[in-house]
């Protein structure tokens, strides 16, 4: 293809670099955190944040995972962990099946309603859960779902991002393809299954996989809604430990850490392994 | 027996535009009938109406006296191939055409034989296990067509089918529609907008334009007598040739020649057409018509020339001996081969 | 809409019926919600409550804190964005101009998607933290003395804040600006070679045009990140709280409302947010109705 672009420096070599120097951008800070955190906090309080790993990676990482801590000793990072795991994945198929079935129904039926309906879910778009966020605790709290599964994952999926998704794929399914399978006898539910759904195959990985992503990295909804520590998830742990650093003579840094980058690693494992998936939920949900 | 009947049809869409109006129409047992007509005449919409794709908004619609229009697709009994196949793309060819059995509860073995059966007759058993996106534009129609065969359809709907495929597939493929279609003895409608293949493939024609049919008939009687101007100039290739004369005491002249025994005309200003074969060049080298271009087809020689008064005629002829640019030649019709239309675009002679 | 539809009137209800509900008892609920807590005034206890009419803006825009939290917010946004843009933008455009699309540098960049912000956060608190950060080390070393004091300067505090956000958006932007710059057809990178030597030139006059809409998109979807899904960086870097005046306006909201009990104010605030981001979907959309007709 090019040959380098000449632009921001000229020469393919110049190009390297400076993809490789935003590369370390992003990757060192990460890396010298995971490096830290297989040493003892005395060796980071005396010579700072380590760029090379020390011996303690599995004590330190296995300890995490077992032993109970935070406000109340009650959660390992394994548990944390878990709960992570069911909010992205539950998270992740709840918006999928939602968003897939509320598009069928805007796209392919003619009932009154539709075009009332389809209005009101563009409209979550306009406002993120942030900016809902007291009134949604109040209201999971009267519900009686706090520190529940199900109240982590159904307020998140109150947002039409997935439907639109779907319904952009829809409208783009051949005209024909529904017509002939009248012609052939299939009613609504059978033309869902037999042939929309698995048409939709590649998207609805795609979206799965972006989902999941999203879901494991929310913050402040875990943060209100699970009072109980057993319900924390691990990108919230986080900060449970990070508060009790500072409480401590000695403060376990490494601890921190090791939870940072166990948060870490499997949304960019998914990132990574599914890079296309990934990329492909990301570019089409957004538009 | 299966026998269609169209009456009175008439498709206004929600916006007002109205597509089709006054069809009338019997189509009979066993009959290839063709839809043929520019775009945007409504001859598609009149066959999806006809599938139960499209609502019918006033007139009848009956199939062997039953009314079609209270019956969903799926109950009319009716199988269409589509121009894109509309094959399903994640199954494989078995399953498509097996797919419209499987959902009227078909038994297991009756499915079976009727796909094998198909199959042998498009010859596609090969292909069977394959997915759409393996297959060629031709393999895809057939099994489009075989999907609509296993059906026993009372009436085979082609929305123009052939129109996705190269030239030589497509008159290859026109054959092989026709011969099956005589040999499974169904009543078929076929929708085209190429006025050589409706010509070709059609017991009868319905010539469209603008939501209206504009005649019915066996496609040598569509031709030697075009009921309108509009069926005269869209049938035939090349395009027949128009010359504006008037008629007066039931004689019209052009050309140097004139005709009489026209007395039932009255008179005023008409458009005679003449086909391009039904073009005598008499002499060269003096004479009207100034030729300006000639296509040498192999067999024949299309000759175009321009009249004095700057009109476009189109000469068909058996190659006899090359006429030259720029050339002035006479021209001679028979007057049985005149067709001779009033104002309002009828056929008066 | 698609030409044929089916018919049936209730099967469509079915479908689209979890969907409602949720939105219903989780979005509109919770928004009205908002909306009518606004006008209210409770009691610390909730015992009772008195309609106030806009007396809970008023207060709200009469504090001087909410109005510095204001512009701070809208700075940091637009550092944020402005940063993460550019660094997409380059490294976009290097990989784009590598053989093969550099396609082995792509998953080194976009796994930074996965950075949640808490852990953004973590990363930031701990490069600049007084204690063991090594990048609060170095920017003491090249300032005067001291200049370099997060937990106490909220301009110090803003940086670290700003770092942490960044990492993950630089990725957004990149795999985005990466996907415009490779639909943009080849025909017309070359035609630009034959007219303009210069690879600057043709980058600002041919390529930046063509990426217009994309950059538009990605400035609204940055600030939306910056201002709203930066809590966690916040509260991973500060869990004690940011120094005064280094707070966004969402985590206002959240301290006014469930550490402070301010219902009536924080709602005031989550009503001031919501027609901010009213507005900003407003213009997105008039653009990317602009944005059809130009292509």
């Amino acid at each position: 293809m090019k040959n380098g672009n000449g632009i921001f420096g000229s020469g393919q070599f110049v190009d390297h670099l400076i993809v490789i120097a935003g590369i370390m951008f992003l990757v060192v800070p990460l890396w010298m955190i995971f490096a830290s955190s297989t040493h003892l906090p005395e060796v980071l309080i005396r010579d700072g944040l380590q760029f090379f790993p020390g011996e303690h990676f599995l004590d330190t990482y296995g300890s995490v995972l077992t032993e109970r801590r935070g406000f109340t000793k009650e959660v390992t990072a394994s548990r944390m962990i878990m709960n992570s795991m069911i909010l992205g994945l539950g998270f992740a198929i709840g918006k999928i099946l939602v968003s897939m079935t509320a598009a069928y129904a805007i796209v392919y039926f003619r009932f009154p309603l539709a075009g009332f309906l389809f209005w009101v879910i563009f409209f979550t778009l306009l406002l993120p859960l942030e900016v809902r966020i007291i009134p949604s605790y109040q209201v999971a709290a009267q519900l009686g779902l706090l520190n529940t599964y199900t109240g982590l994952i159904l307020p998140l999926i109150a947002s039409a991002t997935g439907t639109f998704f779907f319904r952009q794929f829809y409208r783009s399914v051949p005209e024909e393809l529904l017509e002939a399978a009248r012609l052939d006898g299939a009613g609504p539910f059978k033309f869902f299954i037999d042939i929309l759904l698995p048409l939709s195959r590649t998207m609805i990985a795609a979206m799965f996989i972006f989902m999941f992503v999203v879901g494991w990295n929310q913050y402040l909804w875990p943060l209100l809604l699970t009072t109980d520590e057993s319900f924390t998830t691990i990108v919230f742990g986080i900060s449970s430990v990070m508060q009790n650093i500072d409480e401590s003579r000695i403060p376990d840094y490494h601890r921190g850490f090791a939870l940072g980058i166990l948060a870490l690693i499997p949304p960019v494992m998914v990132v990574v392994l599914f890079q296309r998936w990934f990329i492909k939920g990301l570019l089409e949900s957004e538009k | 027996m299966t026998s269609l009947t169209l009456r009175d049809i008439e498709k206004i869409y929600p916006n007002g535009t109205r597509a089709l109006k006054g069809i009338n129409l019997d189509i009979r047992d066993g009959e290839f009938m063709v839809f043929v007509g520019p775009s945007g005449c409504g001859k598609s919409t009149l066959l999806r109406m006809v599938a139960g794709l499209e609502t019918v908004t006033a007139g009848e619609m009956l199939l062997d006296a039953q009314d079609l229009t209270k019956l969903s697709p799926a109950d009319r009994d009716v199988a269409m191939v589509f121009q894109n196949y509309a094959l399903y793309p994640h199954m494989n060819v078995k399953s498509n055409i097996s797919y419209a059995l499987k959902n009227r509860n078909v038994p297991r073995d009756e499915i079976d034989l009727r796909v094998a059966q198909a199959s042998e007759m498009l010859n596609i058993s090969e292909y069977l296990d394959r997915k759409p996106s393996q297959l060629s534009g031709g393999q895809k129609q057939r099994v489009a067509m075989g999907r609509a065969i296993v059906r026993k359809p009372k009436i085979f709907l082609f929305d123009e089918p052939l129109s996705n495929l190269d030239a030589l597939l497509r008159t290859r493929m026109r054959v092989e529609i026709r011969m099956l279609q005589r040999q499974l003895g169904i009543t078929s409608i076929f929708v085209t907008h190429d006025q050589i293949e409706a010509m070709t493939i059609g017991d009868r024609l319905a010539v469209m334009n603008n939501g209206i049919i504009e005649q019915v008939g066996a496609p040598m009687e569509i031709y030697s007598q075009p009921a309108s101007a509009f069926v005269a100039s869209f049938i035939g290739s090349p395009s027949i040739n128009w010359v504006k004369c008037d008629m007066l005491n039931g004689v019209v002249s052009l050309f140097g020649q004139s005709f009489s025994g026209f007395k039932s005309v009255p008179d005023g200003p008409v458009t005679v057409g003449v086909r391009p074969e039904d073009v005598q060049c008499t002499k060269q080298g003096e004479g009207e018509i100034t030729v300006t271009l000639t296509e040498s087809l192999g067999a024949e020689d299309i000759i175009y020339g321009t009249t004095p008064s700057g009109e476009e005629i189109r000469i068909r002829q058996r190659v006899i001996r090359p006429v030259e640019i720029g050339t002035r030649i006479a021209v001679k019709f028979a007057k049985s081969k005149l067709h001779i239309f009033g104002g309002d675009g009828r056929r008066v002679n | 809409m698609k030409r044929v539809q089916f018919d049936d009137k209730w099967t469509p209800v079915y479908f689209v019926l979890p969907q409602i509900l949720i939105i219903a008892v989780f979005f509109l609920w919770p928004a009205f919600e908002a909306i009518r807590l606004s006008f209210l005034l409770e009691d610390p206890w909730g015992m009772s409550s008195e309609f106030v009419w806009f007396e809970n803006y008023q207060d709200v825009f009469a504090d001087p804190e909410y109005v510095e939290t204001i512009v701070v917010t809208t700075l940091f946004s637009a550092a944020v964005t402005a940063i993460s843009l550019f660094f997409g933008m380059l490294l976009a455009v290097k990989v784009d101009g590598m053989l093969h699309g550099g396609a082995g540098y792509k998953p080194l960049i976009v796994w930074a998607y996965a950075i949640a912000p808490a852990v953004g956060g973590l990363v930031a608190r701990f490069l600049f933290s007084p204690a063991i950060g090594p990048f609060y080390e170095v920017l003491n070393a090249i300032g005067p003395n001291g200049w370099f004091e997060p937990t106490l300067d909220s301009t110090d505090a803003w940086i670290v804040m700003t770092f942490g956000s960044v990492l993950r958006q630089i990725s957004v932007n990149f795999i985005f600006l990466l996907a415009g710059l490779q639909s943009i057809p080849r025909s017309v990178i070359e035609a630009s070679k034959l007219d303009n030597p210069s690879g600057l030139g043709r980058f600002i006059g041919v390529t930046l045009p063509l990426l217009a809409p994309t950059i538009f998109f990605l400035t609204v979807i940055n600030l939306s990140y910056a201002f709203f899904e930066t809590f966690g960086v916040i509260d991973a870097v500060f869990p004690f709280g940011p120094p005064s005046g280094a707070q966004t306006m969402v985590y206002k909201v959240y301290v006014d409302g469930f550490k402070g009990a301010d219902l009536g104010g924080s709602s005031a605030q989550s009503v001031i947010l919501m027609l901010f981001v009213l507005a900003l979907t407003v213009i997105q959309f008039r653009f990317i109705e602009k944005r059809v007709h130009y292509t």
